[in-house]
């Protein structure tokens, strides 16, 4: 970890590019091996459980490495959470539990009309990765001091 | 996602200059956040609650109008 990285960034904003990083690409990888494998398949047949828990599994180890790294490497005066980090947390969580609500919907929506577990399933899985990407990306956009209207 | 403009400007930097040349995390230490935090406020990228406003000018050992500013609207539509 190179001092200049450690000086222009605090703690948890180094914490939250892991989290773009991690949520981003669990988000690709799911969708890049669901989408084609529901090509030609009939949707009650085609496997998400275990491509959705190995992509879960993997992100959270990856993530949790990353920031044990980070809590070691990081100068001991950054490496608290002040007013700003949780400023930034909270626009963080609005974001994403406007995703998280958004699936909920949609898959209450799906159970309501009867529709196959694969649709109400992905639905609630779509929403969580999403909020995971939408929540990060606003947080780390809030960082370089761009502020949503909330 | 269209960031909302501050118009608060400050004049932190000079202020910890003229204070001994007073270092970004020295002043971080005193008011009790990271010195990123400092930087985003002498940037202009955040805008400090007014708590921490009072807090920064105390540590800088001037008036609040003095290490921040908000531009009068009567100076420039009068």
């Amino acid at each position: 970890m190179t001092r200049e990285c450690t000086e222009s960034v605090s703690r948890d904003e180094a914490y939250n590019w892991v989290f773009v990083l991690t949520s981003l690409i669990s988000t690709l990888v799911y969708l890049g091996i669901l989408i084609p494998g529901m090509i030609g398949t009939p949707i009650s047949d085609v496997s998400y459980v275990a491509t959705f828990l190995w992509v879960l599994g993997s992100a959270l180890v990856v993530g949790f490495g990353a920031v044990v790294v980070i809590r070691a490497a990081w100068p001991k005066e950054s490496r608290f959470r002040d007013e700003r980090d949780k400023e930034i947390d909270l626009i963080g969580q609005y974001v994403g539990s406007s995703m998280v609500t958004i699936g909920g919907m949609a898959a209450l929506t799906l159970s309501i009309v009867d529709a196959d577990r694969f649709w109400v399933s992905n639905s609630l899985i779509v929403g969580f990765l999403f909020a995971a990407v939408f929540s990060s990306f606003s947080r780390a956009a809030a960082y370089r001091g761009e502020y949503p209207e909330l | 996602m269209g960031g909302k403009p501050t118009r608060v400007t400050n004049s932190i930097r000079q202020l910890r200059f003229a204070a001994g040349e007073m270092t970004q995390a020295e002043l971080a230490d005193r008011v009790g956040v990271t010195r990123q935090t400092i930087i985003a406020i002498e940037q202009g990228r955040y805008s400090p609650t007014l708590e921490m406003a009072f807090q920064i000018a105390r540590a800088l050992t001037v008036p609040l109008d003095e290490a921040f500013h908000y531009p009068d609207d009567t100076e420039s539509t009068g």
